[in-house]
């Protein structure tokens, strides 16, 4: 028989989770931890997992994070280069450096601080935004979770630049597991642009990365949330964000992943006042032995809120692109608009995509739509360019990101959209590489 | 040295190459020299052009093309581009996501790279650009716009002849540039191309109407039918197409 890791160790005892926190943190936990244990890691036959198959993880020797890991040399590689930001770096969930220079009404803090020097502006929101009972992984984070950020935005207060977090999953001497748990409070009207940079360390071992966010827009908050996902072929990574919504708040989020033996990126939005928007736009480039996985769920609560979801992946050979979007319109949402669309490029035979869109729609007074396309790149584009002198990997190049021209739009224009051109540039160039190493 | 030097060349589709559709075509052109190829529908003269630049689904099944020297065959259509043949489409795609201005500065500095020069200044390239736009009566918001998508079919015809005045190739080929074009835009895309005219440059001009042949007046003109070229004139002979048809040809080559 060969031997199987647990993630929670089977002796691992409920009493003793949070034993040294408070009360309802420890409540919090053994509650993650009796749904993982009930449900375990999720196989195929989960519905939500379907698709993505978290099966070989039982067979990589992991050990939990002990959250004590400082920036190795390197850190940070692959992470957007952006000028003129609060920068902040996380190994492994804990921040190790913090910007000092914040506005007033601006706090950025270590989740470990804040339950340590004040756990009570942290009880309202952490495990109140996400509802993880019918989470497996999200459980698993619940119960295990280990160090994270916490970014507080006071109402009213508008940020005079962009955050940038650059969030490193490091495994120097062997595979780990950690759990990092964040934190976003936007009071009523503050406004922020949040950039995420998802990284590997250099020369980390295999890794799993099971992160939760929670998000809360108060009335009229905007948050533009911008991810990229850049991490190693031999990462595993996994997050979940859930994001409510009060009246006339506006979640703007772009994610756009590039690479990753696994990766998932789950998306829950609550509309629960009416006149919120979400969109969540993004894209994705799979390449050889990348899998990577794009899970949505907005809720339309209440009536006149907008939803929109619009993602583009770009597949190559041995790589595989999963969409599930789900628009959930409840019974007094009348007068939602929600949309959905996922396109996807196929560049080779040999890469795959599944898509499943599901629209549950209980009220009558609605303007729903949903679409999903496969395409190849057009020879005839393809010949024109070259006709025109342009090499054929460059060609390629070319259309590829004209394919992402709609979607990179999500990103404001200037130097934020330029960083995130610029990484599907690098991710082009290195897939070209490759190719021709072939 | 000719400049193109077509020799006994038989063309098919790569999906059937049971069916000739160029059937010994032979065509020298010399530098500074334009020819003209006129012929009924279906003749062959965009599979000529295909062929000539390197489209994909066509193949040479027998005889030779070569550029300066070189043969063709040999070399990849962006090779064939950089090496200064030109092919001004008979119907210029639309690409979607891709500025035109972007295109046009990624082409010229492929051609660049391949001479082993450094990336053209964003200034000098912006000024050739919006001078040759001006000259071709290119409204210069079109160069904002993705490639070809949504411009008028004259549009389009302005902006291949625009493409290639930037490119500056050696030998022009030019697919029915004069379709879809009204008779003022006729005469400015003509005189586009008469400025290009030089001793080092050559030009093979597909068309239908002998009108075009007015403003660009060629050295040679050729008919084109059943995949042959059956006959070879001066300039004369458009004005006689233009007035008795290809009836007598396409017997010809029928026979
Ligand atoms: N891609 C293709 N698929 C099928 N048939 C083709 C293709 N390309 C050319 N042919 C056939 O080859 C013959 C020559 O076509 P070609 O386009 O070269 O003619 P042409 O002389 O340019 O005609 P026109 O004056 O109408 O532009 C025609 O019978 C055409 O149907
Ligand atoms: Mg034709």
């Amino acid at each position: 028989m060969t031997e199987t890791t647990d993630l929670i160790p089977r002796t691992l005892d409920a009493a003793a989770l949070g034993a040294d926190e408070p009360a309802w943190l420890a409540d919090l936990r053994r509650a993650g931890l009796s749904v993982y244990r009930e449900r375990g890691l999720p196989t195929v036959k989960v519905e939500a997992w379907k698709y993505t198959n978290l099966s070989g993880l039982t067979k990589i020797p992991f050990t939990q994070d002990d959250g004590a890991l400082g920036p190795s040399d390197g850190a940070g590689r692959g992470a957007l280069d952006l000028p003129d930001v609060h920068q902040v770096m996380l190994v492994n969930g804990r921040a190790v450096s913090l910007p000092g220079d914040l506005p007033a009404g601006v706090r950025m803090v270590r989740l470990s601080h804040l339950l340590a020097t004040e756990p009570e502006t942290v009880r309202p929101h952490l495990g109140q935004i996400a509802d993880l009972s019918d989470a497996p992984m999200g459980s698993l984070n619940a119960a295990l979770m280990g160090d994270g950020l916490v970014i507080l935005v006071a109402p009213g207060v508008a940020l005079d630049k962009p955050i940038h977090v650059v969030s490193v999953t490091d495994a120097p001497d062997g595979a780990r597991h950690v759990h990092p748990r964040h934190l976003v409070v936007m009071g009523e009207g503050a406004d922020a642009t949040l950039v995420e940079s998802r990284v590997t360390a250099p020369g980390a071992a295999e890794s799993l990365s099971n992160a939760v966010t929670e998000i809360r827009l108060e009335a009229r908050a905007r948050l533009r949330h911008l991810r990229l996902v850049n991490v190693a072929s031999e990462a595993v990574d996994l997050d979940l964000t859930e994001t409510t919504l009060d009246a006339d708040a506006a979640y703007d989020a772009f994610t756009l992943t590039l690479g990753g033996r696994l990766v998932r990126n789950e998306g829950r939005v609550r509309l629960r006042g009416t006149g919120a928007e979400a969109r969540l736009h993004g894209a994705y480039g799979a390449a050889e032995g990348h899998h990577i996985d794009t899970t949505l769920v907005v809720d339309h609560a209440v009536a006149d809120a907008i939803s929109d979801q619009h993602f583009k992946g770009v597949v190559d050979a041995g790589g595989r692109g999963v969409f599930q979007g789900k628009v959930i319109v409840r019974r007094d949402a009348q007068r939602t608009d929600g949309n959905q669309l996922h396109q996807a490029l196929l560049l080779a035979r040999g890469a795959e995509v599944d898509t499943k869109p599901e629209l549950e729609i209980y009220a009558d007074d609605v303007k729903c739509s949903h679409g999903a396309t496969i395409g190849e790149l057009d020879p005839d584009h393809v010949f024109y360019l070259m006709a025109r002198g342009i090499p054929e990997s460059e060609a390629r190049a070319l259309l590829v990101e004209a394919f992402l021209d709609d979607v990179v739009e999500a990103v404001p224009e200037g130097p934020l959209r330029e960083a995130f051109l610029g990484a599907v540039r690098v991710w082009q160039a290195r897939r070209h590489a490759a190719t021709w190493e072939a | 040295m000719a400049l193109l030097e077509i020799k006994d060349l038989h063309a098919s589709l790569e999906d059937d190459t049971s069916k000739a559709i160029l059937k010994g075509i032979n065509l020298t052109i010399n530098p500074g020299e334009v020819h003209a190829i006129m012929g009924p529908n279906g003749a062959g003269k965009s599979t000529l052009s295909s062929v000539i630049a390197g489209r994909p689904g066509y193949v040479a099944t027998s005889g030779s093309i070569l550029y300066d020297g070189a043969d063709l065959m040999d070399m990849e259509p962006d090779e064939r581009a950089r090496a200064g043949v030109f092919l001004a489409f008979q119907y210029p795609v639309e690409i979607p996501g891709v500025a035109m201005a972007t295109f046009l500065k990624t082409a010229l500095n492929a051609r660049r790279k391949a001479r082993g020069e450094p990336d053209i200044e964003a200034l000098d390239f912006l000024k050739a650009m919006k001078a040759n736009a001006k000259r071709l009566g290119v409204a210069e918001d079109m160069l904002k716009r993705p490639v070809n998508v949504g411009f008028s079919g004259g549009e389009k015809k302005r902006v291949e002849i625009l493409q290639m005045a930037m490119m500056e190739p050696r030998m022009c080929v030019l697919d029915e540039t004069d379709s879809g074009l009204d008779i003022d835009a006729l005469k400015i895309v003509a005189d586009g191309v008469n400025a290009l005219r030089s001793p080092e440059r050559g030009m093979l001009i597909i068309t239908h109407y002998q009108r075009l042949l007015n403003y660009i007046v060629p050295d040679v003109v050729h008919v084109l039918a059943g995949g042959r070229i059956v006959k070879t004139g001066d300039k004369t002979l458009a004005e006689t197409l233009e007035a008795e048809g290809y009836a007598a040809f396409t017997d010809a080559a029928a026979a």
